[in-house]
């Protein structure tokens, strides 16, 4: 999977880069944000801005990173488009998340 | 090693045969082509040295024939010549050549012109053999499979009617095995229960996981636990509310690995008899046509199952009236991708039950299947594609308004 790094206010900001965010992407995600949660990065901005398909594989891949950071641990989520949105609306997990509507508020906000 | 040599002439056949069988070989000998494709399809022999002019079949000719065939075994052809000339060569090898023996023949050099050729053959046997192990270890787990199919399969089940609701579904794994389960039963004499649930990825993991869910959520004494549970007075037990149902199936089912699951849960009936309850967790939401309306998607939501403990789920009720109908379906219906990358998406399901709404509820669904094949332009789907219909009481089922339509989607 193809995601961009970038740090902001001491956060480590990863844009996904793929507008299909499926069951093919999902093994390369989670590896890829293992690789950061394991070198110490625990305050991460996930910017989904470019993503306009997210299916149950890729909820998941974005769920297995949440337990991997644990309680001290932060994923803040920003840009979500349309569709990516109802499907965050319907599993709920916009109430699970910090949704934030660009990168830098995201990445501005504290950690809850 | 057996080995065939094939030579018009008697004193070349002897030079040979001496310095192979000097070394052990054994040798056999024919004078022509002709003879030696008839020795290669009844003898196992897997080295040949062949002469480049015979009568009847040549050397080259007998090469193309062996590796045209289906001998079962790779032969190892190494052509004996006078020429030399580099367009021979190439000739030779064309035809499938494996290697060369200048006339006359030197013994030093026969020795690693079979020591190369024995080296291949080495080879190819040992790669016969793993993948013989490869097959018959394919052949185990393609068996187990379909075992596994079809237990899975026998738990899905058929179209019935349950005080007065008709069910129908629609099931098409993606591989032989699903993710994707529901089921439909009396949960006692007053209330029926039904759900359905999509295990996240597909194959054997998500089917084993989606096989103990549907133990679990059985009316059996396993699934009594959860769906129902014991009071201190007649009839000594009641139904747990849907969305608690959930709450507790969440909250056993955590550390699943990676995976977790989406569902649909409802119960129908109680003491009221109209009512509908259900709860929903991740899944799509149900599409409830009333008669004469247009479909409204039901519930609220809801966090997928298995992920964090301690999550509460939302109860959605509603009456049903007299012909009103329900669908359930998985991600893999509304996730159908076409060519074009368009997703089949809830607008077009919901076009098409209102459109299919006079028809009977199997006739539509294997209209339905008819067209998720064609948008795929496949009989494969990506994922796991289940549908659970439902038809309360009350309703005429008719005939198709547009059967030429049916008719034509099966042709």
């Amino acid at each position: 999977m193809q995601i961009e790094e970038a740090a902001l206010n001491g956060k480590v900001v990863l844009k996904v880069l793929e507008c299909r965010f499926g069951a093919d992407q999902a093994a390369g995600f989670k590896e890829q944000l293992a690789r950061h949660i394991q070198a110490g990065n625990r305050r991460l901005v996930l910017d989904l801005s470019k993503v306009d398909f997210i299916d149950s594989s890729g909820l998941g891949a974005i769920l297995s990173v949440v337990k991997t950071l644990g309680k001290d641990g932060e994923l803040a989520i920003c840009g979500l488009t349309e569709p990516v949105a109802s499907m965050f609306k319907l599993t709920r997990m916009d109430r699970i998340f910090t949704i934030h509507k660009t990168v830098e508020l995201a990445a501005a906000a504290s950690a809850c | 090693m057996k080995i065939l040599i094939a030579d018009d002439d008697e004193i070349q056949r002897d030079v040979l045969t001496a310095m192979l069988e000097q070394r052990h070989h054994e040798v056999t000998t024919v004078s022509n082509g002709a003879q030696a494709w008839e020795t290669l399809q009844r003898d196992p022999i897997s080295m040949v040295f062949t002469d480049w002019m015979m009568p009847e079949l040549n050397g080259l000719e007998l090469i193309r024939k062996v590796r045209a065939s289906q001998l079962g075994r790779y032969v190892y052809m190494i052509l004996c010549t006078g020429k030399n000339a580099r367009a021979d060569l190439i000739e030779g090898m064309r035809c499938g050549a494996d290697d060369f023996l200048t006339k006359p023949i030197q013994e030093d050099e026969l020795l690693v012109r079979m020591a190369s050729g024995e080296r291949v053959l080495d080879l190819e046997k040992r790669l016969e053999q793993e993948n013989r192990k490869l097959a018959s270890a394919y052949d185990t787990i393609r068996h187990d499979l379909e075992a596994a199919a079809r237990m899975q399969r026998s738990l899905l089940p058929p179209a019935t009617e349950i005080r007065g609701v008709r069910f129908e579904s629609l099931f098409l794994p993606a591989s032989m095995v699903a993710g994707d389960i529901f089921n439909f039963f009396p949960l006692n004499e007053t209330t029926t229960g039904f759900y359905q649930l999509d295990v996240s990825g597909h194959g054997i993991p998500a089917a084993m996981l989606s096989v103990t869910l549907s133990k679990m959520l059985s009316s059996g004494p396993l699934g009594n636990a959860l769906l129902k549970r014991p009071i201190a007075t007649a009839p000594w037990h009641e139904v747990v509310a849907p969305h608690e149902a959930l709450g507790e199936l969440n909250r056993r089912f955590q550390d699943n690995g990676d995976m977790y699951f989406t569902m649909v849960y409802g119960v129908l009936g109680g003491p009221e008899s109209r009512r509908l309850r259900l709860a929903q967790a991740g899944h799509p939401h149900p599409i409830y046509l009333a008669r004469g309306q247009h479909c409204v998607a039901l519930g609220h939501g809801g966090f997928p199952l298995g992920v964090l403990p301690h999550m509460d789920y939302e109860l959605c009720e509603r009456e049903v009236g007299p012909g009103d109908r329900m669908f359930l379906t998985s991600d893999g219906v509304l996730e159908c991708v076409n060519s074009k990358g368009e997703q089949f998406g809830d607008g077009r399901l919901k076009e098409f039950v209102e459109r299919h709404r006079d028809c009977g509820l199997r006739e539509l669904l294997d209209a339905l299947q008819e067209m998720l094949k064609q948008w795929v332009e496949s009989d494969d789907f990506e994922d796991d594609v289940s549908v659970v219909a439902m038809e309360f009481q009350g309703s005429a089922s008719g005939e198709c308004p547009d059967q030429r339509e049916l008719k034509g989607l099966k042709q």
